[in-house]
C-alpha cells in the first residue's frame, strides 16, 4: 500500500515546513495538527453523494478513526456552522461551497494549512481558484474538494439541422447570438437559447462566466462594490435581452426559478444553455440528446465559474490530525482516478483529470481542463447578494432582460447591492 | 326556528355543503392516495389523478433518506412540548384561579401580554439567548421555545376551567387533611380533565406545525423538525427535485394532526371557542 | 390573616412561578434584549458595536422595508375581509343543529390543524405547472394555453397564497362567529320574527350589532396572524416574482439570518412590535366604546 507512505510523507514535510517557519515572526506559527481520533464532517446537501462515497472508503480503510459525515442544507450552511462554531459542536471538518468559504475565512473560523499545502509535492496543480480563495494574506485555510464548472451546453442535433457546425460551438457572444437565430428559425418550437431567469443561484453561476469572459466583472476587485455599469456587463445582459426580445428562448426562461433548469434542455427543443457540469451525468443517461459541450463564451475569451467545495479544519478541531489525512488522502492521485472521478465528479488535481472515466466521457475531461482558468466571485456577502432569491442580482437581471430598462436596472441594482453589503 | 333553517331548501343545502366540505377535505386526501403513486408516476407530466400502479416506493425513499429521523425529531419536539406545557398550564392555571397572593394580577396580565408581542417579533433576540444558553443545537431548546408559545393559551384555559369548579368540592377535600398537591392531582384534575385535554392538544399542534422557530434555531439535518426537513429538500434539488418524497413528507406532516383533530375535536373545539369568547 | 391560610395563599405563588419564568426569561427578556440589540451593529457572527440610532436611521430610508410593509397590509387586508366573509357565510350555514351539519363542521375546521408549512407544499404540488392537477385541470378544460406558472405573477401568486389561507384557517373564523351567533338570545330573532322583519334585516340589525365583540376578536386575531405571515412566502413564492411578496417576518429573517445582521433585524422587529400594538390597541379601544353605548 502506497498510502501509509504518502501519509508519512505529508507528516514528515509538515514537520520540517513547520519548523521552516518559525525563523518567521508571525504572530503564531501553524501548530501542528494533533488528534487522530474519529473526526466529523459537514457536507452541504446538493454535494453529498461524493463525500459519502469517500467517507465509505475511508472508512473501511480506517476503522480506527472513521469519519462521521452530517449533511447541512446549502443555504444555511455558513449560519449554522457558525453557529456550531460558537456553541462549540463544530465539526473536524468543513467542506463548504467555494463561493462561501469568505465568510469563513474572515471570521477565522478555519485553521491554517499553509504549512501542510507547501509540502504537498502537486500543490500547483490544485484548481487555482479553489486555493486562491480560500487563501487570506498569504495563509491558505481551505483546499479544493469536490469541483464543478459551468459551461455552454449545446445540441449538436439542432446545431446540424440549422446548418451550423456541430464541431464549431459558438466561441464569442456574438456567435451565440448568431446561432440561438439560425436555430429558433428551425421553427416547430424550436429555441435556440435558454437560462432559468427567476433562478438567483443558476445565474450567479452561469452569467457571471459571460461577463468575465467579457473581460469585466460585476464587483470590484475585493468584492466591497457592486460595477454594474461595468461595459462587459452591459454587453453579457444586452446579449440575453436581445435574445429574449426576439423570441430566441422559450417563455418559460422568465419564470425558471431552476426547477426546469435541466429538463427545458434535456427535451431536445432548446440549442443552448449554460449549465454547471453536474448536468452532464445527467444528459448522457438520455439517448435521445446528443450534446456537445464548450467553455462560456464572452466578447473577449471564454470564462467560467468554479463551483463546487472547498474543505477545511474547524478552528480548534478535536482531531485536526485525522482531518488533515483525510483531505490529504482524498487528493491522492489514486483516490482521485478512482473514487473521484467514479462518482462522476471532476478532479480537482490536473494531472488526475485524464482518467479512465473521463477517457469514457470526453465531455467531463474537457469540463476538467476549464477549471485551469475558472473563477469565483470574491465577496464574503455570496449568499445575500447571489444566492437568495430575493437579492438584488436576480433582480438586476430581470429588470435588465425582461423589464427591458438598462438604467432603471443599474439605479435599482446599485441600492440594492449597497443596502446588502452594508449589512 | 323553522322558518329559520327552511329558507334554504334541504336539497340545495347538502349540495353546496356537501361539495364545500369536499373542497376543504379533498386536498389533504388527494395528497394520500399520491403519495402511493410510484416516484416517476409522481413526477410525470401530465399528472395522473389516481395512482395508475400503487407502490411504497415514495415510503422507502422516504426512509432511505433518513427522513425517518426528522419524523421523529417532530415527535420527540411534539411530545416534549405536550408534557411541559401541560404541566406547566395545569399549576399556573390552579395558582392563578384558586389562590390569592401578592401580585397575581400583575403576573397574569404579564402572562397574558405575551399575547400581544408575537414572537416572530423577538426572534433576533430570542436567538442570541438560546445561543448563549448553547439550547441552539437542541430539541430541548425548540422544547422550550414552543412551551412557551403554549402558555399564555393554556393559562388561560386552565384558568378557567380551575375557576369553573365549585369551591366546595376543593373544601370537602381539605377538610379530610388533603395536602394541596393531593387536592389538585386526585381531586381538581378528574374535574378539569377536558381543560387539560384542550392545552394538551393546542400544545401538540403549535409544536408539530412550527416553522420559522425550528428553520432557525435548529442546526444540522439531523435534529430538523419535519417541516424544514422539507424546505431543505426541496431548496436543496436544483432541477432534480425528488417531489414524491417531498409530498410524502408532507403526508407524514399532515396526516398526524388530522387524525389526532378527528379523534379528539370536541376538545379543540370547545377550548377555541371557549376560552376565546369568554375573553 | 392566619398562618396556615397565608401560607397557603403562598403556595399559589409557588403554583404559578414556573411558567411565569419562563415566560420572563423567554419572553419578556428577549423583548427588552431586541430593544437593546436594535442600538446596536449586532452581527449573528460575533461582533457588535454601539450604533446610536443607525439601524432605526437606515430603517426609515430602506425601500424594501416600505413596500414590503405595503405588501404585508395589502395582504393583510385581503386575508381579512377573505376570512370574515366566507367565515360568516359558512357560520351562518352551520350554525343550527340539523342533520349532517357535525360533518360540516369537522370538514370545514379540519384543515386549521394542519400547518402552514404542510400545506405549503401541498399547494406546491397542486399547482406545480409540470405534475400538478391544477394546471393540468385548467389546460384540459381549455382555460389556459401552455403554461400555468401562478408564482410568476403578482396577482395570480397572491391570489393562491389568499386562497391557502382561507382554506387553511376559515375553520377558527367561522367556529368563533358560529359559538358568537349562538350566544345570542332567541328572543331577539323571535322579537324580529313578529315585526316581520326580512332576513337581511335581521342580520344587519340584530346578529351583526351583536356579534361586535365577536367580530372584533376575530379580527384582532387575523390581522395579527396575517401580518405574522412567513411560511407560506417562504415556501410558495420565495418573495417573488421580482421581490413583490415579501412579508415582513421574512424581511427580518433575511437581515438576521442571511444578512448576519441581528441589529437591523431587531430594528425592524421593533418596528413590527409598535405596528402590532398600535393596530390591537386601536381595534380594542374600538371595540370598548362599542360595547359601552
Amino acid at each position: 500500500m502506497h498510502l501509509p507512505r504518502i501519509l508519512l510523507t505529508a507528516v514528515l514535510l509538515t514537520g520540517i515546513a513547520a519548523c521552516g517557519n518559525t525563523s518567521n515572526s508571525q504572530d503564531e506559527t501553524p501548530a501542528e495538527l494533533t488528534g487522530s481520533g474519529p473526526a466529523t464532517l459537514w457536507v452541504r446537501a446538493a454535494d453529498e453523494p461524493l463525500d459519502k462515497a469517500l467517507v465509505a472508503e475511508w472508512n473501511a480503510k480506517n476503522p480506527d478513526r472513521k469519519i462521521t459525515m452530517l449533511t447541512v442544507p446549502d443555504a444555511q450552511y455558513v449560519q449554522k456552522y457558525v453557529q456550531a462554531v460558537r456553541g462549540g459542536d463544530a465539526p473536524d471538518l468543513a467542506a463548504v461551497d467555494i463561493a462561501n468559504v469568505k465568510s469563513l475565512t474572515s471570521q477565522g473560523l478555519l485553521t491554517d494549512i499553509t504549512a501542510q499545502l507547501k509540502a504537498l509535492p502537486y500543490k500547483d496543480k490544485l484548481a487555482p481558484a479553489g486555493v486562491q480563495i480560500s487563501t487570506v494574506d498569504g495563509k491558505t485555510y481551505a483546499l479544493p474538494h469536490q469541483l464543478d464548472v459551468s459551461m455552454l451546453y449545446y445540441n449538436k442535433g439542432l446545431f446540424t439541422k440549422a446548418g451550423l457546425d456541430p464541431a464549431k460551438p459558438p466561441a464569442t457572444l456574438d456567435e451565440v447570438v448568431a446561432a440561438a437565430r439560425k436555430i429558433t428559425a428551425l421553427g416547430n418550437g424550436t429555441y435556440g437559447f435558454a437560462f432559468a431567469g427567476n433562478c438567483a443561484g443558476c445565474n450567479a453561476y452561469t452569467m457571471l462566466p459571460y461577463i468575465w469572459a467579457s473581460g469585466g466583472d460585476i464587483m470590484n476587485a475585493d468584492g466591497t462594490e457592486a460595477t454594474l455599469d461595468d461595459p462587459a456587463v452591459a454587453a453579457v445582459l444586452n446579449a440575453h435581452k436581445t435574445m429574449w426580445d426576439e423570441k430566441l428562448m422559450p417563455d418559460s426562461a422568465k419564470d425558471d426559478n431552476g426547477a426546469t433548469w435541466l429538463s427545458s434542455f434535456q427535451g431536445g427543443k432548446v440549442g443552448m444553455v449554460a449549465l454547471g457540469s453536474f448536468a452532464v451525468s445527467v444528459f448522457k443517461a438520455d439517448p435521445k440528446i446528443d450534446f456537445g459541450v464548450t467553455p462560456i463564451p464572452g466578447t473577449s475569451g471564454t470564462s467560467a465559474f468554479l463551483g463546487g467545495d472547498v474543505i477545511g479544519i474547524s478552528k480548534g478541531a478535536k482531531n485536526a490530525k485525522t482531518a488533515w489525512d483525510f483531505i490529504a488522502w482524498s487528493m491522492d492521485l489514486e483516490v482521485q482516478k478512482t473514487v473521484v472521478a467514479k462518482t462522476g465528479q471532476l478532479t480537482v488535481r490536473s494531472d488526475a483529470a485524464d482518467n479512465p472515466s473521463t477517457q469514457a466521457e470526453p465531455r467531463l475531461l474537457a469540463a476538467n481542463k476549464m477549471i485551469a482558468d475558472a473563477r469565483v466571485p470574491v465577496t464574503a456577502k455570496y449568499n445575500s447578494l447571489f444566492i437568495d432569491p430575493t437579492g438584488p442580482y436576480l433582480q438586476f437581471i430581470r429588470d435588465w432582460v425582461f423589464t427591458g430598462d438598462p438604467a432603471q436596472a443599474i439605479d435599482k441594482g446599485k441600492s440594492g447591492f449597497s443596502s446588502r453589503l452594508a449589512s | 326556528m323553522t322558518r329559520r333553517t327552511a329558507w334554504l331548501p334541504a336539497i340545495a343545502f347538502y349540495a353546496i355543503g356537501g361539495l364545500l366540505a369536499l373542497l376543504f377535505v379533498a386536498p389533504v386526501g388527494w395528497l394520500v392516495l399520491a403519495s402511493f403513486k410510484s416516484g416517476t408516476e409522481f413526477a410525470q407530466t401530465p399528472p395522473t389523478y389516481l395512482p395508475q400502479t400503487w407502490s411504497l416506493e415514495n415510503y422507502r425513499r422516504l426512509v432511505e433518506a433518513g427522513l425517518f429521523r426528522n419524523v421523529l425529531n417532530s415527535v420527540v419536539a411534539a411530545a416534549g412540548t405536550v408534557v411541559a406545557a401541560t404541566v406547566l398550564c395545569v399549576l399556573a392555571g390552579y395558582g392563578f384561579a384558586r389562590f390569592r397572593f401578592r401580585f397575581r394580577g400583575v403576573l397574569f396580565l404579564v402572562v397574558l401580554s405575551t399575547l400581544m408581542i408575537p414572537f416572530q417579533s423577538i426572534v433576533p433576540s430570542l436567538y442570541v439567548i438560546l445561543d448563549t444558553l448553547h439550547l441552539t443545537n437542541s430539541l430541548a431548546g425548540l422544547i422550550l421555545v414552543y412551551t412557551v408559545f403554549a402558555l399564555p393559551f393554556g393559562i388561560f384555559t386552565m384558568r378557567a376551567a380551575f375557576a369553573a369548579v365549585p369551591a366546595a368540592i376543593e373544601e370537602a377535600a381539605i377538610m379530610d387533611g388533603a395536602g394541596t398537591l393531593t387536592t389538585l392531582r386526585r381531586v381538581l384534575l378528574p374535574v378539569v380533565s377536558p381543560g387539560v385535554a384542550t392545552v394538551a392538544l393546542y400544545a401538540f399542534f403549535t409544536a408539530w406545525n412550527e416553522f420559522l422557530a425550528a428553520l432557525i434555531f435548529t442546526t444540522r439535518q439531523e435534529q430538523y423538525t419535519l417541516p424544514v426537513v422539507l424546505a431543505n429538500l426541496q431548496t436543496g434539488a436544483g432541477g432534480l427535485l425528488n417531489w414524491g418524497v417531498l409530498e410524502t413528507g408532507a403526508v407524514f406532516a399532515a396526516v398526524p394532526c388530522v387524525l389526532i383533530f378527528l379523534i379528539l375535536q370536541r376538545y379543540y373545539v370547545a377550548g377555541l371557542t371557549g376560552g376565546a369568547v369568554k375573553g | 390573616m392566619s398562618g396556615p391560610r397565608a401560607r397557603r395563599q403562598r403556595a399559589g405563588l409557588l403554583f404559578v412561578a414556573p411558567a411565569v419564568l419562563l415566560v420572563l426569561g423567554m419572553f419578556v427578556l428577549p423583548v427588552i434584549v431586541t430593544a437593546v440589540m436594535s442600538f446596536y451593529d449586532w452581527s449573528l457572527l460575533g461582533q457588535r458595536t454601539f450604533v446610536g440610532l443607525a439601524n432605526y436611521d437606515r430603517l426609515l430610508g430602506d425601500t424594501s422595508w416600505w413596500h414590503s410593509l405595503g405588501f404585508t397590509t395589502l395582504y393583510t387586508a385581503i386575508v381579512t375581509a377573505a376570512l370574515l366573509v366566507v367565515g360568516f357565510a359558512l357560520a351562518t350555514a352551520v350554525r343550527h343543529r340539523r342533520r349532517g351539519v357535525g360533518l360540516l363542521r369537522t370538514a370545514f375546521v379540519l384543515p386549521v390543524v394542519i400547518g402552514f408549512a404542510t400545506a405549503s407544499y401541498l399547494t406546491l404540488w397542486l399547482m406545480d405547472d409540470r405534475i400538478g392537477v391544477v394546471p393540468d385541470l385548467l389546460r384540459r378544460l381549455g382555460v389556459v394555453d401552455g403554461s400555468v406558472s401562478v408564482f410568476s405573477h403578482f396577482p395570480s401568486a397572491l391570489t393562491v397564497v389568499v386562497v391557502l389561507v382561507v382554506w387553511k384557517t376559515v375553520g377558527l373564523t367561522m367556529l368563533l362567529l358560529m359559538s358568537g351567533m349562538q350566544a345570542i338570545s332567541k328572543d331577539f330573532y323571535e322579537a324580529a320574527q313578529v315585526d316581520g322583519a326580512s332576513r337581511a334585516r335581521t342580520f344587519f340589525s340584530i346578529t351583526l350589532p351583536l356579534l361586535r365583540p365577536t367580530v372584533a376578536m376575530v379580527l384582532v386575531l387575523t390581522v395579527i396572524g396575517s401580518y405574522l405571515a412567513f411560511d407560506q412566502f417562504f415556501i410558495l413564492t420565495q418573495g417573488g416574482p421580482d421581490n413583490s411578496t415579501i412579508p415582513v417576518v421574512y424581511l427580518i429573517y433575511r437581515a438576521g439570518f442571511i444578512d448576519f445582521n441581528l441589529g437591523y433585524s431587531a430594528a425592524m422587529s421593533i418596528g413590527l412590535m409598535v405596528i402590532l400594538l398600535i393596530l390591537t390597541t386601536v381595534q380594542l379601544v374600538v371595540l370598548r366604546s362599542r360595547e359601552d353605548q
